[in-house]
């Protein structure tokens, strides 16, 4: 008889509980418990056939088919290269000003954050088919035309790097086409510094950071003026998603946490 | 010519529907009181008197309950088959941990399915029960197999018209009595002694046809959703 109540009880308490989740993932699980606990109150009103069947139906098979279905949707996908400071992975763990935006950003939407680390040159490619919603890691310049920019939450600049003999005149700047030169992999673009193997070569703000930590005495380094900033990029069809997520950004400016983020990753 | 064949089935067969309705066949006695349960026990040949009213006394409201799952599995595929599939995006992959679970799990739940549609006159369950705990087996299986192989040994195996043809099968079934001059969806086959396995024959193979139909559409929804919400 308490058993039978305690169930009972439980079950409006479990319902409301996961109507309430701001995540899918644990509202569909609230639904599967829900079904387990009401499986079990069938069984104690003597009812062990459609006990069976409600938790063959209610608790496993539609939790499935719900997990399934949100699967992609459940998820913000972001991909991007690293870059020190703005998307690294230390330890196991993503860090940086934009991982900060982004995790606030998902928690908000109630997506789980998943990032994808792919070279700096395969970002827009794999946002045109569509198998990842934002794209991230020190994005500088204008995306072709069907993905959207978002609004920029870093202010950086190009920087022209060339061999100290290589005595030209500092090259003609065209806004529109300059941009970034490294299409690979972070790590590698490091290494290549390391070992020599690059003639001349664009960087942003963030990366060219990272690498003068190496010898770059042997390099001439020449800033350009355009002023440019870092932002995400949405895939086709997420214009909401990138409306949203600029919003987001202009909010944490407001209220200074960007601020403190940029502090906090960037000294 | 095969389309006309195809629409002339089709129209006969909602006929036929509307006939059963408007005509109300006689349909084998329901039951009432105490007394009328436990004759209907002995009558079926199945002590799990919720089997023998579903597939017994009424069974002309579970025959509804098959086609309302066939129409469920048609609108899944109908609405999940027009968009772009998902099968070529980055694949999401599992943890070991769950795929080695899985494994362990799968012949456990496929056998659990079997014995819950097997024994359902006897004992709790039935071939709902027992179709849907068989589809999460194999749900099990390929997670730990992969979704493609499973589909690919099942197709081989002509799963998808076995899946249009066991409405028609389970129908048959029930008209079977006819035939033997007995009341429409009555026991299609004699009953033998209560509270054995093969006791209750026809509600026995109403069982198997129903947790078959249930295992094989559970399926297709679940490799639908598989195809075109995310792999695993």
């Amino acid at each position: 008889m308490i058993s039978r109540a305690v169930l009972l009880l439980l079950l409006p308490v479990i319902a409301g509980v996961s109507l309430f989740q701001r995540r899918r993932l644990s509202a569909v699980i609230g639904m599967g418990l829900f079904s387990l606990v009401l499986a079990a109150t069938y069984l104690l009103h003597s009812a062990p056939d459609v006990a069976v069947t409600e938790a063959a139906i209610g608790a496993a098979l539609v939790t499935v088919i719900y997990v399934l279905a949100i699967r992609r949707t459940g998820r913000l996908l972001v991909v991007g290269d690293e870059v020190p400071g703005l998307l690294a992975l230390e330890g196991g763990e993503f860090v940086g000003v934009e991982v900060d935006i982004l995790a606030g950003f998902a928690r908000r939407l109630g997506l789980d954050l998943s990032i994808q680390i792919a070279p700096l040159g395969d970002v827009e490619a794999i946002l045109l088919h569509s198998d990842a919603d934002l794209g991230a890691g020190g994005l500088s310049s204008e995306p072709p035309a069907r993905l959207h920019r978002s609004r920029e939450h870093l202010p950086t600049a190009l920087v022209r790097l060339r061999p100290q003999a290589d005595d030209r005149p500092t090259p003609q700047e065209s806004p529109t086409t300059d941009r970034c030169e490294y299409s690979g992999y972070f790590s590698d673009l490091v290494e290549a510094f390391q070992r020599n193997e690059l003639i001349e070569t664009t960087l942003d703000m963030a990366r060219f950071l990272a690498v003068s930590r190496t010898d770059i005495s042997s390099w001439r380094v020449d800033r350009l003026s355009t002023p440019r900033g870092y932002a995400f990029i949405a895939a086709p069809r997420r214009r909401g998603l990138r409306d949203q997520l600029s919003a987001y950004i202009d909010e944490l400016e407001r209220d200074g946490s960007l601020d403190d983020m940029i502090r906090r990753h960037l000294p | 010519m095969k389309r006309i064949v195809r629409t002339a089935l089709a129209i006969a067969l909602s006929l036929a529907a509307c006939g059963i309705v408007i005509f109300n066949l006689p349909i084998s006695e329901g039951a009432t009181h105490q007394n009328d349960m436990t004759r209907l026990a002995t009558e079926t040949g199945a002590p799990n008197l919720v089997s023998a009213i579903y597939l017994g006394a009424r069974l002309y409201d579970t025959l509804f309950e098959v086609l309302v799952f066939t129409v469920a599995v048609i609108g899944v595929r109908f609405y999940l088959l027009r968009r772009p599939s998902t099968a070529r995006a980055t694949p999401i992959p599992e943890s070991h941990v769950l795929q080695a679970s899985a494994q362990i799990l799968y012949p456990l739940t496929l056998i659990l399915g079997l014995y819950l549609a097997l024994f359902g006159h006897l004992s709790p369950g039935g071939g709902f029960s027992g179709g849907v705990v068989a589809a999460s087996g194999l749900l099990l299986c390929v997670m730990s197999i992969g979704a493609e192989t499973i589909y690919r040994r099942l197709s081989g195996a002509g799963i998808e018209r076995l899946e249009w043809a066991l409405p028609m099968v389970i129908v048959a079934v029930c008209v079977l009595p006819v035939v033997f001059t007995r009341p429409i969806l009555s026991n299609s086959l004699p009953v033998g002694q209560a509270g054995h396995v093969f006791g209750s024959p026809s509600i026995l193979l109403l069982n198997i046809l129903i947790g078959l139909k249930v295992l094989i559409g559970s399926w297709m929804v679940l490799y639908a959703f598989i195809l075109y919400r995310g792999e695993i």
